[in-house]
């Protein structure tokens, strides 16, 4: 007779679940559930809702000459390039000597509804730029684009070449026609207008129930089953609940750009086509002459590689190196492959092109 | 009655109810004797005997109470060596609800499941009533709408030559118009119901497949509903209303109709969801049946939920990909986007006399400032550049 389940085994794991539960009372109260953003930094420059960071270098000598400003996307905020100590892609960057600036877009409220991809490319960046350059007396820097704020560098890249020295994208999407990842397969059957319409910015926690659609099961309840093993562990819970406390962080998207992005990106694939204005202006790809650095994730489900992948094949840079990490869309930057190889990688990179 | 007792009693009932249950059971020695009439039965007084062992080792349990509490000082009462455990363990082994069906009487198998099929009792008496409308009452139904046209007819001729020549003029008036009102109701009303009326019959079948038989068939009877709804309440709805609340009610009525939208693509795509869902899990557990069979099945129980969590997240994922879930998808958010319109519509209407500022008032307020801001930013670069321009010559000099 075959048996159909290990009744003590599954007898004893309940018990054990039960243990930890009532343990994690004591846990819970423990626990702050917020390192991120603890690498030293100050505000250097502040426009409307942006707050642009100059962190503090952390190598005496040999640090980079030419400044690298990382632009994020609009969705999530950047807390997830310096979550803690010890999983902090910026503060790994900084110790292979570069200096860095990082936007941080704030949190548009009704009154940001009519900005525009306009405003955000030609405007707050092309502003940190200007700057940046009068800060350090140089007229290029370098840009470190990542996810949505890739593609938003790679725009601004195409249309300033003059202001950027090398352009570093990471998950970057830039062509959008494929259907491998949902977003990009819903992406394109999506009215962003009607979004828009209905509520003038569109809400972090309607975005949010959209990526908790790409794996209702695996995000909305096993994530938290999962959590019981670790209940009783004030580490285990501060990780997790940082990183909680992150992916939940979702500001609401700028009306505007957001219709901008959605219908151009995703519905037209407007930026490999060149078809993409920006402010009256065609963003040609081909204007990117600059070294460029292409990475990605292997395992990216929300950016997928045949997104990423073929941006190397639109530019004109003689110069293009890309990268491939058998890793997520957010492993690049927390995992600890990412804190052992893609942060030393990049910053060998910008080292060997600081010339 | 101390609590000892009260345990005590609890399991001698218990134990009384097992021997009182095993003994009604026929015997393996019962069924030889009687042509096999039974079939062996000696898996099922395997079971019922660990359940009697269990009981036992219970009851020993009570009666050494005060030592048991002496021990679990100084151990787990959970281990190896733990009597009741064991028992239990050895009863929970042995009942295997993938082999239970082996143990069972054939006779008994095949009640139980007669008993888990009954729910199609209610399906083949919707076909029995279905069928008599089919074959004896609509045949007849295109005889009957004829007679009563022409009983109608005959009333109308009655009442025009007959009554009413013989009735004083100033009284014709009084029997006249109430009868035209009369055939007015009748037609508008007859007119109105007609989409209801003919679809009935499919409405009923496609909801009664679809409690019964396929869910999938609920989305049948929601498209027909909502055909019916447009063509009827739909319309009446979207009509436009008199009075000087004209605006708030058609609003009103608006945000209903697209409220009733919003609920029937929902429904569409929760039955979409669902039915995968349904599916997944007959085919999951049959293939976990498979895996008992070859003894690779999870061992335990969140082994078991996460083999059975993977596989439906696999089909789901599946099925988001298709075209078909993409637009289902895209029509609902669309259903949504429109109800929250004409609903937040609806509510500045209502808070248009009170002085809470609302959307719609303070858009055109939020525009102006983000025109005014890329103005005065476009500028101060102006005057920066203009600046620069005059600082050069300023040193030269």
């Amino acid at each position: 007779m075959n048996q159909f389940l290990d009744i003590k085994k599954s007898f004893e794991e309940g018990m054990e679940a039960q243990k930890k539960m009532l343990k994690s009372l004591e846990t819970m109260v423990n626990i702050k559930g917020d390192g991120s953003n603890r690498t030293e930094r100050e505000i250097v420059y502040q426009e409307d809702k942006l707050t642009l960071y100059h962190y503090t270098k952390r190598v005496k000598r040999g640090a980079n000459k030419v400044p690298t400003l990382i632009v994020y996307a609009l969705v999530n905020t950047p807390a997830m390039m310096d979550l803690q100590e010890d999983k902090s892609f910026i503060k790994n960057l900084l110790d292979e000597g570069a200096d860095l600036y990082l936007i941080e877009w704030g949190y548009p409220t009704p009154d940001d509804r009519y900005l525009g991809l306009e405003d955000y490319i030609q405007g707050y960046i092309d502003n940190c730029v200007d700057f940046i350059c009068k800060e350090h007396k140089t007229d290029k820097i370098n840009l470190l684009g990542v996810c949505q704020g890739g593609t938003f560098s790679v725009m601004y890249a195409a249309l300033n070449p003059k202001k950027v020295k090398n352009l570093i994208t990471m998950v970057t999407p830039v062509d959008f026609s494929t259907d491998d990842g949902l977003l990009f397969k819903w992406g394109k059957y999506l009215n962003a207008d009607k979004m828009v319409e209905a509520y003038g910015n569109l809400p972090g926690d309607f975005l949010n129930t959209g990526f908790l659609t790409l794996k209702p099961i695996s995000l909305v309840i096993n994530k938290y089953l999962d959590l019981i093993d670790d209940l009783d562990s004030e580490s285990s819970m501060d990780n997790f609940l940082t990183m909680e406390k992150w992916i939940f962080d979702s500001p609401n998207q700028a009306g505007r750009a957001f219709k901008e992005f959605i219908n151009g990106m995703y519905k037209e694939n407007k930026l490999i086509k060149g078809e993409m204005e920006i402010g009256g202006e065609k963003v040609d790809l081909k204007n990117i002459n600059m070294p460029l650095l292409n990475v990605y994730a292997e395992r990216d489900h929300q950016v997928p590689n045949a997104a990423s992948k073929p941006l190397e094949d639109y530019v004109s840079s003689l110069d293009t190196t890309t990268k491939c990490y058998p890793t997520g869309h957010i492993g690049l930057f927390v995992s600890g492959r990412s804190q052992r190889e893609v942060a030393p990688f990049i910053g060998k990179w910008l080292k060997d092109h600081d010339k | 009655m101390n609590q000892e007792n009260i345990w005590m009693n609890m399991l001698n009932a218990q134990k009384t109810m097992m021997d009182s249950w095993q003994k009604m059971m026929p015997s393996t020695e019962d069924a030889k004797g009687s042509q096999n009439v039974f079939p062996d039965m000696s898996a099922m007084n395997n079971w019922m005997q660990m359940q009697q062992q269990l009981m036992t080792n219970w009851n020993q349990m009570m009666n050494n109470w005060n030592q048991m509490m002496e021990m679990s000082k100084t151990a787990m009462p959970f281990t190896e060596n733990f009597e009741p455990l064991k028992a239990w363990q050895e009863l929970t082994d042995a009942y295997n609800p993938l082999e239970f069906a082996d143990m069972m009487p054939k006779q008994n198998l095949e009640l139980y499941e007669k008993m888990m099929n009954s729910k199609q009792f209610y399906l083949a008496m919707h076909k029995f009533w279905d069928d008599i409308k089919t074959y004896y009452i609509d045949p007849g139904a295109e005889q009957t709408e004829k007679l009563s046209k022409e009983l109608k007819e005959q009333y109308d001729k009655i009442l025009k030559e007959n009554l009413l020549p013989i009735m004083p003029p100033e009284l014709r008036t009084f029997v006249q118009t109430p009868h035209e009102l009369i055939q007015v109701i009748m037609e508008t009303f007859g007119r109105f119901a007609e989409p209801w009326k003919n679809s009935m019959d499919d409405m009923i079948n496609a909801l009664a497949q679809g409690a019964i038989k396929d869910p999938a068939k609920f989305n049948d009877f929601i498209k027909i509903w909502k055909e019916n709804y447009d063509k009827t309440v739909g319309e009446l709805i979207k009509s436009p209303v008199m009075g000087s609340n004209r605006e708030l009610i058609e609003q009103q009525n608006k945000a209903v109709d697209k409220m009733i939208d919003l609920i029937m693509v929902f429904s569409e795509a929760s039955f979409a969801v669902t039915n995968i869902a349904s599916t997944q899990s007959d085919d999951a557990v049959n293939a976990y049946i498979e895996l008992v069979k070859k003894g690779e099945q999870p061992k335990s129980f969140q082994e078991f939920y996460d083999y059975w969590s993977g596989q439906l997240e696999g089909e789901l994922e599946k099925y988001f990909y298709t075209d078909e879930y993409a637009a289902l998808l895209a029509k609902l958010s669309d259903a949504f986007m429109d109800y929250k319109i004409e609903s937040d519509k609806l509510l500045e209407k209502q808070l248009e006399t009170t002085p809470i500022v609302t959307d719609a008032k303070i858009d055109s307020v939020y525009k102006t400032i983000y025109l005014l801001k890329k103005e005065v930013k476009t500028l101060k670069k102006k005057v920066e550049s203009l600046e620069a321009g005059q600082a050069k010559p300023a040193k030269k000099a």
